[in-house]
C-alpha cells in the first residue's frame, strides 16, 4: 500500500518538526507549509493529493478556520480530505466553528505525539471507508446506466424484429392468395426492418470494439466534400419525408483533401445528419458546413429545433447515456450509441467533437487536424 | 359486417406514431374491425371522443404524451368507462407491463407478436365489450 501523505500548515518550525516526527512513526509522509494560503496554493497544483490535512489556528496570512472555509468553498459541507485543527487555546467554540466549516476534528496544544498519530490514523481509516463507499456508489450508478441501456437496446431490436415477423407472415398469406404486388410490398417492409436491425447490430459491434480498444482505422488521402455529398445523397429520401432540405456549405475546395478514414468519417457525418433530421422541425433546413481554420478542418451540422439541456450537452457523448428529456426523446428511436461512437472516431483522428445551442439552432461540430497524422 | 363471422364490425382506434406499426395493425385487424388510426396522444384523445371506439390500441412511446398518460386520461373520463384499452409496446420488462395495468389498461401486449394471435386476442376482447342491444334485454 502507498504511504499516506499529510499536508501540515504551521508557522512554528518546532511544531512542524514535532508533527513530522509523530507521523513518520506511523509511516506517514508530510509536506509542510508556513500558513494556510501556501497550503491551498500547493493543494491546487499538487500531483499527489494529501490523504489528510493538519492546520494550526494562529498563522500569518491565513488562519486555520479561514483556510477551512476556503477549502470547503464556504459550503459548510465536510471537505473530502479529512482536516484537523490544532489550537493552543483550548477553545471549544472555535473547534465547533471549524467543524461546522467542513473540518473533521481538532486537537489541543500542547500536542501529544502519540495521541496525534492515533487521531490521524483513525481519520485515515474513516477516509478509506468513505472512499470505498463513494466508489461503490459510482459503480452502482454505472451499472444502472448500463441496464437501462440494455433495456433500451432490447426495445430497439424488438421494433424492427416485429415488423420483420409480421410482414413475413403477411407475405406468406399474399403469396398463397396470389396477390403478388402486396407480397412485394411486404417483402420491402421486411428488407427495411432488416436494415434497421443491421444498423443496431453494427452500432453494438462498434461499441464492443471501442470497449476492447480494437477499433481499426485506415487513413488515406480523401476529400471531405465527397464525404458530405455522399451522406446528403444517402439521406435525402429520409429528409424529404419530413420536408427537410439538406444544404451543404463548402468554404473552398483546396483544403478539403486530407488524411482520414473515409468510411468512418462518413459514419460520423451520417450520424450527425441523421440526428439533425430526427430532431429538427418540419420543413426546415439542415446545413452541413465545411470550413478550415488554421490547422483544423471542421464540419458543422446545424438544425433548428428544441435545444439540448445544458447539463446534458457533455453527457450525450458518453456511452450508455440517454437523455432524460422524455418530451424530446419519446418519439425518437435510437440506441444512444451514435454520438459516443462519433466521438471515438473523431478522437482517433486527433480531433474533437462538441455541441452548442443558441437562438434555437443546434450545432454539432467536429474538427480534425489537416496535417498528416502519421 | 365482418366477412368471417357475420357480426357488425366493432370500432378500433389505434394510437401509434410508427407508420410501419400502423400498417401491421390495419392489415391484421381490418377484416374483422373498423379501424381508425392516430399518430399522437392528443390527436388520439380527440379521436376517442369523435369516433367512440369500443377498443383502443395504445402504443407506449408517443411523440407528445406518453401512452400511460393517455390511458390514465381515458380512464378518468366516466363516459368512456366501457372502452377496452390494449397497450402495445416493445417495452417488455415486467415493471413496465405493471405500469400499464396500473394506468387502467385491460391488456398489455409486447412486440413482436404474431398477427394471428393478436387478432384472436382482439376478437376475444371484443366479445367482452358490452353491446347496447344486450343491455336492453
Amino acid at each position: 500500500m502507498k504511504k499516506p501523505l499529510a499536508f501540515v500548515a504551521d508557522d512554528c518550525n518546532t511544531m512542524l518538526l514535532i508533527v513530522k516526527r509523530a507521523l513518520s512513526n506511523g509511516g506517514i509522509d508530510i509536506r509542510s507549509f508556513n500558513n494556510g494560503k501556501e497550503l491551498i496554493t500547493a493543494l491546487r497544483s499538487a500531483k499527489k493529493k494529501p490523504n489528510i490535512i493538519i492546520l494550526d489556528q494562529i498563522m500569518p496570512e491565513m488562519e486555520g478556520l479561514e483556510t477551512m472555509k476556503v477549502l470547503s468553498g464556504n459550503t459548510g459541507t465536510q471537505f473530502h480530505i479529512p482536516t484537523i485543527l490544532m489550537t493552543a487555546y483550548s477553545s471549544i467554540p472555535l473547534a465547533v466553528e471549524f467543524m461546522k466549516a467542513g473540518g473533521h476534528d481538532f486537537i489541543q496544544k500542547p500536542v501529544d505525539p502519540e495521541y496525534l498519530l492515533l487521531k490521524v490514523q483513525n481519520l485515515l481509516k474513516y477516509a478509506e471507508v468513505a472512499e470505498y463507499e463513494r466508489q461503490t456508489r459510482i459503480k452502482r450508478e454505472k451499472e444502472d446506466l448500463k441496464s437501462a441501456f440494455f433495456s433500451n437496446v432490447s426495445h430497439e431490436i424488438r421494433t424492427p424484429m416485429h415488423a420483420i415477423t409480421a410482414f413475413a407472415k403477411f407475405a406468406e398469406d399474399d403469396i398463397v392468395s396470389g396477390n403478388i404486388p402486396a407480397a412485394l410490398d411486404s417483402v420491402k417492409e421486411i428488407a427495411s426492418g432488416a436494415n434497421k436491425l443491421m444498423r443496431i447490430v453494427n452500432d453494438l459491434l462498434d461499441l464492443s470494439k471501442i470497449e476492447s480498444g480494437r477499433m481499426e482505422f485506415v487513413f488515406d488521402r480523401n476529400d471531405i466534400h465527397r464525404c458530405v455529398q455522399e451522406v446528403i445523397f444517402e439521406l435525402s429520401a429520409m429528409a424529404e419525408g419530413k420536408g427537410v432540405r439538406l444544404v451543404p456549405y463548402f468554404q473552398d475546395s483546396e483544403s478539403s483533401w486530407l488524411d482520414f478514414d473515409y468510411g468512418r468519417i462518413v459514419q460520423v457525418v451520417r450520424n450527425l445528419v441523421t440526428n439533425a433530421i430526427k430532431f429538427c422541425e418540419q420543413n426546415t433546413e439542415v446545413s452541413i458546413r465545411v470550413s478550415s481554420e488554421r490547422k483544423y478542418l471542421s464540419v458543422s451540422v446545424e438544425n433548428i429545433g428544441v435545444p439540448i439541456a445544458k447539463n446534458e450537452r457533455r453527457m450525450i457523448f458518453e456511452k450508455f447515456f440517454r437523455s432524460c428529456d422524455d418530451k424530446k426523446n419519446a418519439s425518437v428511436a435510437g440506441t444512444g450509441l451514435g454520438l459516443p461512437i462519433c466521438r471515438e472516431i473523431v478522437s482517433a483522428h486527433g480531433g474533437s467533437i462538441n455541441v452548442r445551442c443558441f437562438r434555437g439552432i443546434t450545432f454539432f461540430r467536429f474538427s480534425i487536424p489537416i496535417k498528416r497524422i502519421h | 359486417m365482418c366477412t368471417s363471422c357475420g357480426r357488425k364490425k366493432k370500432k378500433v382506434l389505434v394510437i401509434d406514431d410508427d407508420i410501419v406499426n400502423l400498417k401491421i395493425f390495419t392489415r391484421t385487424l381490418s377484416e374483422c374491425f373498423e379501424i381508425e388510426t392516430e399518430t399522437t396522444g392528443k390527436g388520439g384523445l380527440k379521436k376517442v371522443m369523435d369516433f367512440s371506439p369500443e377498443i383502443v390500441i395504445l402504443d407506449v412511446m408517443l411523440p407528445d404524451l406518453c401512452g400511460y398518460e393517455v390511458c390514465r386520461i381515458i380512464r378518468s373520463m366516466r363516459t368512456l368507462n366501457d372502452i377496452k384499452i390494449v397497450m402495445v409496446s416493445a417495452k417488455a420488462i415486467t415493471s413496465e407491463r405493471i405500469e400499464g395495468y396500473n394506468c387502467g389498461a385491460d391488456d398489455y401486449v409486447s412486440k413482436p407478436f404474431h398477427p394471428d394471435e393478436f387478432l384472436a386476442k382482439m376478437l376475444a376482447i371484443s366479445h367482452m365489450v358490452r353491446q347496447p342491444a344486450e343491455e336492453e334485454t
